[in-house]
Formats: structure tokens, sequence, C-alpha cells
């Protein structure tokens, strides 16, 4: 039972808003080059934190660049750890899980364990300590987003493979002789697709979170890069002078969360009859 | 009752260990990282063999777990490598910081997500379930770290009627601890309910369509008495078993929260653990932290058990 | 409050010309279409039919319990000469479970479980006679006593998982007895147990009859249930009745075609196995039903003049079929 049950129109309204927004998103990712009206790089003392203006539609920073190119420019981060991190959680969850689920027995139990554990911890605290050891960077913030994600994917992955592998079809499979691999690959796989697809798109906007949070602590994106979060971040320190640096990739970052939940929403709603009202 | 508490600790201990486990190979399994961070990048070799034989950082890691395990038992946690401070009692101290701000903004997550999820529940397909759907739409959306430095720039800045940030003990100035903790405990209650009104909805959905609802009404029973006597209890076990994994989740918030409000916590402690690099006060931090999340799930599910007769009573 | 009373003649239940619709995106959709049917005081009526034909939907107008959605279009209800329907909630409120009382389908799933069950078996009480609940508790357990139910001062402070199929329908049973209600509603109550406790069950309504005067209507889609238990039936199909009578009658001269094959469809205790026949085809779906005669679209008799709406035709003395062939056919075999 999703939010919105009983209002169709309400709810198509919301997955073509959340479409509209992931769009919206991706096209300032990809076309940012074109798009923003200046370099987000370019310093100029001179402009030292000027509110919104005509040539500064949503103003300057502390150094002088344009918070609305950087705040597009952002958009390219988030984007590409989103991909990331959840192109991690989903190969190594999948991994995981149709391994766990097809063996059984040991396997099945060490690794549900193990995920179990994983799960149990706060996800930012496993990021931070992910990334303690791999280092402070963009990149391994990707990586640490994505595995802990597998977990989630991991639990999904097993419960419909041990679904696909109770239907008729497996056993025929097997007794006409395939291989394990084969089994795997050509008729378990196909079958786990489906939801998968729907929570990768609620872990977008987990993962955008999730970077943000940790270029907010200084930990992800390193400056000069944009993100929402380090742009955020630096806020901090002109709240009284300068309160646009605080709200402007705030309410990117909100807008973009909200459009992958939505899409998230509408997409289980699409795509899972049992949900339906 | 007692055995099923007990389960339920037996089950904690290993999960326990596993974690401690797991922390400590993440944090110490790349080799010399540590000297290197805590010494500086340009340190000597002979510097940082003399740094890690100082440590104990040149043994294999079993070793190194297992003394860590012995001290941690005894409660004592090693010490900074930064300041040679011992890390246990400093914990112990923010310890109560987190808490409050954790307990505060799980009581207001629950205060909103309980009575709201149930009101949408049950004017469901009306305007009102439309109403609080929309809210927990956009609470879900909104990261916890922007709420706060809006409610900063709202409530301290362009309205100075509260702090924006700062700690004072509770039993030093009640008064000053409480209008301390208000930004600090709404910012992460509110983007936190959002789950849990999804939850409290859908549970008392299900409950509304049961069976035993249909025999209350055919009682003559009035709707207050139909939610009270028979719905509540039967949404709030799903809820509460449920809402435990929520618990961790609203933690994790915790160490971006303190960042921000400046309060002096085991969240805040973990970033100067990363920050600097100082593995025994990231592992202590951390291994604490978990701690507290393992235990308060355990807690809110005994709960949701105990709610339960199917669990405490048995069979015919 | 005033109520619009009828002369009361008798009848416990009165129901006449109810129609019940549910209102979809495509429309209104008539799921009860112009029924009536009485309850005389002690009396065991049976309403069967396959699910679908609209048997359950007319007992929740009853109850004053339509889910969401459905509407009465026409027709009245009279309980004990007061009308139920267009009443304002709290009357009907005042009326369920207190004149009126449901047995339901699934007694574990209708019980609450986190509630136990002597407290549910009371609650009637406690609404309706405002007692307290220690003394509701009390007159529980002589209630569970009084449905057979062994050990009820211990039962009583039970949950439900803790009890049987069988103990929970008389628990359901009892609960239903607590105020000696006028009417009992017995929706299926029979269909999730074993058949020994089935009977048990059984038995056990018809003493409650026998000693309280209670009138029973009881749903199902069982004609062993009927022919065991009942003193009338009505027959329905589609949200229509096509026969009602006296189960003896019934049941030796069945003169709707649809009650044939119904009969024909099911094992008797004394007959054999070999002519049992299931009707071709299925119930048709409210917004599908064929002009006139809903059945005939199954019906091996029907007709040119099926299309019309059938008539009601007098079997005997209270014996009345809907159908135009009702007399011409010789159906009895």
């Amino acid at each position: 039972m999703t939010l919105f049950s009983g209002f169709s129109w309400i709810r198509h309204g919301l997955l073509l808003l959340g479409v509209i927004l992931v769009g919206l998103v991706v096209f300032c990712a990809v076309a940012a080059s074109i798009i923003a009206p200046y370099s987000p790089f370019d310093l100029d003392v001179t402009l030292m934190l000027q509110a919104p203006s005509a040539e500064h539609w949503l103003g300057t920073d502390e150094l002088g660049r344009d918070v609305l190119s950087r705040t597009i420019y952002a958009a390219q981060i988030s984007v590409e750890v989103a991909l990331v991190a959840v192109g991690v959680g989903v190969i190594g969850g999948t991994v995981i899980g149709v391994l766990a689920a097809y063996f059984g027995g040991f396997v099945d139990i060490i690794l549900m364990r193990l995920m179990e554990l994983l799960f149990s911890f706060p996800a930012i605290l496993l990021a931070i300590v992910l990334m303690a050891s791999l280092g402070t960077s963009i990149l391994n913030a990707m990586i640490a987003i994505g595995i802990i994600f597998i977990p989630g994917f991991a639990r999904l992955a097993r419960a419909t493979t041990i679904e696909a592998m109770q239907q008729q079809y497996i056993e025929a499979a097997r007794a006409i002789g395939m291989s394990h691999l084969r089994i795997l690959v050509r008729e378990i796989l196909p079958n786990v697709v489906t939801p998968l697809l729907v929570e990768a798109a609620v872990a977008f906007a987990y993962a955008v979170l999730l970077e943000s949070a940790l270029s907010f602590l200084g930990l992800g994106a390193q400056p000069p890069d944009p993100s929402w979060g380090n742009m955020l971040n630096t806020g901090r320190g002109f709240m009284a002078q300068a309160p646009w640096l605080s709200i402007v990739p705030g309410m990117a970052l909100f807008l973009c969360v909200l459009g992958f939940n939505l899409l998230g929403d509408g997409l289980r709603d699409m795509l899972d009859p049992h949900l339906r009202d | 009752m007692l055995r099923l508490i007990f389960t339920r600790l037996a089950l904690f201990v290993p999960t326990l260990f596993a974690a401690s486990v797991i922390l400590f190979i993440v944090i110490n399994v790349v080799p010399g990282s540590a000297a290197r961070s805590a010494l500086g990048v340009d340190a000597t070799p002979q510097a940082i063999m003399r740094f890690e034989a100082l440590n104990g950082l040149d043994r294999p890691l079993a070793v190194q777990y297992t003394e860590w395990l012995g001290k941690a038992l005894r409660g004592d946690l090693g010490t900074s490598f930064q300041n040679r401070v011992a890390v246990a009692p400093d914990i112990l101290k923010r310890l109560p910081v987190t808490l409050e701000l954790a307990v505060l903004a799980f009581l207001i997550a629950n205060l909103i997500a309980l009575p709201l999820g149930a009101i949408a529940a049950f004017r469901h397909r009306k305007a009102a379930d439309v109403i609080i759907s929309a809210l927990a739409t956009i609470l879900g959306a909104i990261p916890n770290f922007w709420l706060a430095t809006l409610f900063v720039l709202l409530f301290s800045l362009t309205w100075p009627i509260l702090p924006a940030g700062g700690y004072t003990p509770f039993f030093e100035n009640p008064t000053r601890n409480i209008v301390q903790m208000i930004l600090p405990s709404l910012s992460l209650g509110l983007v936190s309910s959002s789950l849990l009104l999804r939850i409290m909805r859908t549970t008392m959905l299900e409950v509304l369509n049961s069976a035993y609802i249909r025999t209350a009404h055919a009682k003559g029973a009035p709707e207050s008495v139909v939610l009270r006597r028979h719905a509540l209890r039967n949404a709030l076990i799903p809820f509460f078993t449920v809402g435990a994994v929520e618990f961790g989740f609203l933690f994790g918030g915790v160490v971006v929260i303190e960042d921000i409000f400046r309060l002096p916590g085991i969240g805040s402690l973990v970033l100067v653990g990363i920050i600097n690099r100082d593995y025994p006060v990231l592992l202590g931090a951390s291994l604490v932290i978990t701690v507290v999340v393992l235990s308060a799930n355990m807690i809110v599910d005994t709960i949701a058990m105990m709610l339960d007769p199917r669990h405490t009573r048995g069979g015919a | 409050m005033s109520q619009p009373k009828q002369p009361f003649d008798g009848l416990t239940l009165d129901i006449k010309h109810l129609s019940i619709a549910f209102q979809t995106r495509q429309g209104s959709v008539t799921v009860v279409d112009d029924i009536s049917l009485n309850i005389g005081k002690g009396e065991i009526v049976g309403v069967i039919g396959e699910s679908g034909s609209g048997k359950t939907i007319a007992s929740l107008a009853v109850l004053g319990m339509l889910p969401r959605g459905a509407r009465v279009l026409e027709g009245t209800v009279h309980l004990s000469g007061d009308s139920l329907l267009d009443q304002p909630e709290s009357y009907q409120r005042a009326i369920r479970g207190d004149r009126v009382a449901l047995i339901p389908q699934d007694a574990l799933r209708a019980l609450n479980p986190t509630l136990q069950v002597g407290l549910q078996v009371g609650e009637p009480l406690t609404l309706h006679r405002g007692i307290s609940w220690t003394t509701a508790r009390k007159k529980a357990v002589e209630l569970l006593r009084s449905v057979e139910l062994r050990d009820p001062e211990q039962r009583a402070d039970e949950y439900p998982h803790q009890f049987s199929g069988g103990m929970q329908q008389r628990a359901m049973i009892a609960m239903g007895l607590s105020t000696e209600p006028e009417l009992l509603i017995a929706d299926e109550p029979t269909t999730a147990l074993d058949v020994t406790v089935q009977a048990q069950v059984l038995d056990l309504l018809r003493n409650i009859r026998d000693t309280h005067g209670t009138s029973i209507l009881f749903i199902t889609h069982d004609l062993g249930v009927v022919a065991t238990l009942c003193d009338r039936v009505y027959v329905m199909y589609s949200g229509a009745i096509v026969e009602e009578g006296p189960v003896e009658q019934i049941f030796s001269n069945p003169s709707h075609p649809y009650t044939r094959g119904l009969l024909d469809a099911t094992p008797r205790v004394h007959g054999t196995l070999t002519g049992l026949k299931p009707i071709p085809g299925q119930i048709p779906l409210p917004d599908a039903r064929p002009v006139g005669c809903r059945f005939s679209d199954r019906c091996a008799f029907a007709g040119a003049e099926c299309r019309q709406t059938p008539p009601a035709v007098t079997v005997q003395e209270g014996h009345v079929a809907y159908c135009v062939k009702a007399l011409e056919l010789e159906l009895e075999a």
C-alpha cells in the first residue's frame, strides 16, 4: 500500500512530476556546460557574496562564483555518485542474493546473516567508517555508499530468486540438464530485474542524500568541485550575509530526492499489481 | 515472557561481537595509514615504524583485535593518537548528549507519525489522507541537515528566538538544555517521521480492513471504541517491528546534526576521528553508536512482541 | 426518536423490494435486485447461492454495514416492525450487536488477536447494557458454558489463537448470543470447519432457536446444511431470488431450473454419486446479465419467453418460483 492509494489521478500526476524532476536533474548533469551561464570555477573576488541579481540570478558565493552555475554543475556529481553507488549495490547485492538463494543451506545462512549485520549499522556511520580505510574522496564516497546498498539489494534478489526457483520451468531446466550458471543467467535473472528496478529508483534518492551529507561533512566531493552538499557546507559560514548559499543548493537537493522518490513510488505502483488498490 | 527477553539477549551478544569484528577490520585494514595520518605525509619510514611499534600496529590484525577486545570488555577503548586522551571516559561524557538528542528526535518522530498515520488510514481516500500523504512525501525528501540549516536561518537569524547551537547539561540548567535541543531534535525528528508515518498508515489500513474490525462494528461499537480497543494495538505490533529498524536510520543523522548545532556528542566524535584519522577514537565512537542502535532495535522489537499475545502466550 | 413503524405482523425480519448498487467509475452496478424476504419469530431461514449472488451484501444491509461505495437504491427493511434503513448511524449502531448479531464465516479472523476471548464475548453487553467489564467477563464465562465450551472459566482468559477452529466459532456464537438478540445472521459459519465440528455447531444453533426463540438468517452455499437446519429457504442467483419455500418443498419439488441444477450438483447422503451434474457456465457479472431471466444463458430449458422478466409462479402454498416455465416443466425427476 503506497501513499495516495485510491487516488489514481494523483498518483499518475506524481509519477509525471517525478519523471519531470529526474529529467531536469539528468538534463542539468548532461548539458551543464551548455546551460550554465558561467563557469563553476571562475573566481572573481570583486563579486564576492553578491545577492541574486540580473547578472547572477541566484547570487555569488564567497569566492565570487556564480551560484546558479555551480548548482547546475553539482547535478553532475549527484547523478554520477548515484549511478556508481547504485551500480555497486545492484551488482554486489544481486550476486550475493542470487547465490544465497540458489545454493541455500550454509551459504545462504552465512551470507544473509552478514547482510543483516551490515543492515543494522546506521548507513552514514558505515559510510564514514568505510571512508576511513578508503580515504576521503568522491570516488570513495561512491564506493562506500554502494557497499551500504548491497544488503538491501541482496535481500530483494534472494527473495525474488527463491520465488522464481519455485516455478515449474526451473525444474524443467534442471531436468533437461542445464548448467547452474546457465539456469541462473537465462531463467532466474530476468525475474529478478523488475523489482530491482523499483528498488534502484529509491536507492538513487538515498544515494544523492548520502553523498550530499558526506560532502556536507567535508568527506565527499572536495572543493573546488561543486556538490550540493559541500556548497551547503560553505554556506554555513555565511548564513547571515548570504542566506541564498544555504537555500539554493538545498532546494536543488530536495527536488532531486523528491523526484527519485516519486519515480520509485510510481514505478512500484505500475510494476507491482499486488500493491494496487 | 522472561524467556522471550533472554532469547533476544542471546541473539544480541553474537551480533554485537560480529559488528565489532567488522568495524575493527574495516578501520584497520589498510596497513600504515594510521601512522601516516597521525604523523603527516612526510614522515620517515623509521618514524612510522616507531609509531606502529608504540601503538602495537605492527602485529597481525587478529592479535590486535583480541587485545583490543580484551581491553574493550574491561571498559578500555584505548587512547587517542592525536592527544593521548583515553577514549572511553570521553565517550562516556558525550553519551548523554547523543542519547538525549536521539530519544527526543525519536519521540517527536513517533508523536507525528502515530496520530497522522492513523488519521490518514482512518480517513482513507478523504482530503485528510491526501494532505497527510503529501506531508509525508515532502518530509521524506528533505535532507535533515538542510532542514536544520533552514531552521537556524529562520529561528536563530531572521527571527532570533532559539539558539543556533551549543549544549548545556540538563542537570545544570534544564530550561536552557531543552531550549538548545529544540532545533536539533526537531530537524532530526521531523525528517525521520516520514517513513514511520508511511508504516503506520499502511499497517493501520490493513488492520481497518480486517475481519475483526468488522466484528467490532457488528457489535455496535462506536468508531472511537473500534479504534482504541480493537485497531490501535493490532496496528502498533507491526509498526514497532518495522519501526525498530528506523531507529538506526535516525541515529545516522546524529553525526550531521551534532556537527551543525555544535553538540559535544558521540556523533561529532566520529567526525573528529575520521578527519584526524584518529582510529581508536573512530572505532570507539562507532562501536558505542552500534551498541546503542542494536539495543534500541532490541528494545523496540521486544515491546512489539510483548504487545502480541501470539508471542507471549502458547498455543491451545 | 420517532421511527417509521409498520404494523407488527409477527415477522422478526421483513425485507421488501430491496435493491443495492455499487457505485463504480463505469457507473452503477446493481448487486441486489428487488429482493423480498422475511423471517418469522423463532424461524431458521436459509439463503442459498453461489458467491457473487448478493446474499452477503443483503445481510450487511440489514446490519447497516454496507461496504464503501454500496448504496441502497430502494426497498425497506424492518426488524420486528422497526424500520432499519434511512436511520442515523447512532440508531443503527444501537441495533447492531444488540437486537441483531452477526456470526461470520472465519471465526479466527473475526476475533481480535490481541484481546482475551472472554472480554470479546462480553463486549456487546458493555456496549449496549452499560455493565462493567468485571460483570461482562462473568457473563462471558456463562455464555461460553452455554455454547458447550469446556473449561469456560479458564478459556475466557485465553486468546483466540489458543482456541481450535470449532471453539473459535463457539466463542463467536456466544458473543452473538450475549444480548439475546431477536435475529442472528450467520454468514457461512461452518464452511471453515471440518464435518464433525460443523454438525456440532449446527446442533448448537438449533438449540439456541429452540430455547430462546431466536430467529436465524443462515447464509450458505451448502444445500446439505440447509436441509438439516432450515425451516424455509430462499435461493438467490445473480442478485435476485429465483425460488423460495419450505425446505421439504424445495428439495422434493424444485421448480426453478437453477435450484434443480444446484440439487443435481450436490452429493446427497442417501443418493448415489453417479448423478452429479455441475451446472454449465458460470454466474454472470452484474453488468453482463442476460435480458429477462438472468439464468437463461445457462438454462437447458430456456426459450424465447425467457427474455421477459420472469413471473412469480406459486407452485404450492408458500412455495414460489420465479420462472415462466415453473409449472409446465416437469422438473421433478
